[in-house]
């Protein structure tokens, strides 16, 4: 519905603000009003309006039963005592300080400590590894010699391109034997050097092959 | 709503307690009436006690209101209010304080409130059913109203306070008048 060129959703939107005027003139002049006159519906929508705003206005604000403003300032002059108490104290300062000043440095203290612990972490665990395994190492040592011994058996009886070197009292190096020529018994025997600390590397050994069995 | 002067605002940010004690004295008043009509407070506490309360947490976050072109501290101010207003409310359910629009308990927790000699037995009456009726429109629509109405606050700074468009706090304040319009006459008929 149209009256005066404004529609109906038009004077619904602006009615509560116009139910809320005191004037009943200032009502009166309103564009929106002269609409409200003639369409029922916008009449009945303003009354309902009207009657809202009536009962919205008497709903008043009791006077505060004390004074607030007296209490936040209170309240505030307290706060400002226990700061102040706090700022004396070095300790209760600490976490303040640790927050706002040493923030940087302290993280990069942290950071690096953490470094350091798992760092030295790994090289207990590495080397307590290697502690273990030593026996295991010997064990593939002898295991190593017993395999060279064949291997120094078979050469001496086959024409391969080496050259053996005797030891004292008719010992044998196996470090003597080509590594072109036979690389298998000599990594069997020395491990894998790059990996292990030297320490913990079997040393060349010396095995006198007369006393070997095969 | 008049805004606070920004030499003020300055003044408290820079710790004077004399510009903080004007500023409570400015906005003491507003506050209140926004706390006692949103209706947040249990029977054991009083909105004095929520006043002093909101006071006391702008005194330690004022440092982190920003003064730029535009804004608005009154809605910073009741962002605060809003906000530890949600948690009461939120609390108040939790402890099974609120009741419904058919508990007849809701008159009688209104009561002590909204009692005045001065008035006559229907303003009174008019008022408690008032209240009822806003007590029951959810948070958004309550403080949006609120807001509106009573603290004569601008769209915008309704907007900044409930975080949304200027466009939503219009609808929720157009609704939350037909809702209470709609409260009121069945709130009549229940009593």
């Amino acid at each position: 519905m149209e009256h005066k060129n404004l529609s109906c959703r038009q004077v619904q939107e602006y009615i509560y603000g116009l139910s809320q005027r005191q004037l009943q003139e200032e009502i009166e002049s309103s564009p929106e009003y002269e609409h409200i006159r003639q369409c029922a519906r916008c009449r009945e929508y303003f009354e309902r309006a009207k009657s809202l705003s009536e009962k919205l206005e008497q709903w008043s604000i009791p006077t505060p039963k004390r004074n607030i403003a007296a209490g936040v300032m209170t309240q505030i002059a307290q706060l400002e005592r226990d700061r102040k108490i706090e700022h004396f104290s070095p300790w209760s300062r600490l976490p303040a300080l640790f927050i706002y000043r040493l923030k940087v440095p302290v993280g990069a203290a942290a950071a690096v400590f953490v470094i350091l612990t798992i760092s030295l972490f790994l090289n207990i665990t590495r080397f307590s590894t290697y502690q273990d395994s030593k026996e295991k190492i010997q064990a593939k040592t002898d295991q190593g010699i017993a395999e060279g011994i064949k291997f120094a058996h078979r050469i001496k009886q086959e024409p391969y391109p080496v050259s053996i070197q005797p030891g004292s009292k008719g010992e044998m190096c196996f470090f003597g034997v080509s590594p072109e020529a036979a690389p298998a018994p000599i990594v069997v025997i020395l491990g894998v050097p790059g990996v292990m600390p030297i320490e913990t590397r079997p040393q060349p050994v010396s095995v006198n092959l007369s006393n070997q069995s095969l | 709503m008049q805004e606070l002067s920004k030499e003020i605002v300055s003044r408290c940010q820079n710790g004077s307690a004399t510009a903080f004690a004007e500023l409570v004295k400015r906005y003491e008043r507003p506050l209140f009436a926004y706390i006692y009509r949103l209706n947040c407070t249990t029977v054991e506490q009083e909105p004095e006690d929520v006043v002093q309360e909101i006071f006391l947490k702008v005194y330690q976050n004022i440092h982190n209101f920003k003064q730029f072109p535009g804004a608005c501290f009154s809605a910073w101010l009741f962002t605060i209010a809003r906000n530890h207003c949600i948690d009461l409310i939120r609390k108040k359910k939790t402890d099974g304080h609120s009741k419904g629009l058919e508990d007849k308990g809701m008159i009688d927790l209104a009561e002590p409130k909204l009692a005045n000699p001065q008035k006559t037995a229907s303003q009174n009456e008019a008022a408690e059913l008032v209240a009822i009726a806003v007590a029951e429109l959810s948070e958004p629509f309550r403080s949006a109203f609120i807001l509106r109405y009573y603290e004569d606050m601008s769209y915008a700074e309704i907007a900044q306070i409930l975080q949304c468009n200027e466009g939503t706090v219009k609808s929720r304040v157009a609704r939350a008048k037909q809702m209470l319009s709609k409260l009121l006459d069945k709130i009549r008929q229940v009593g």
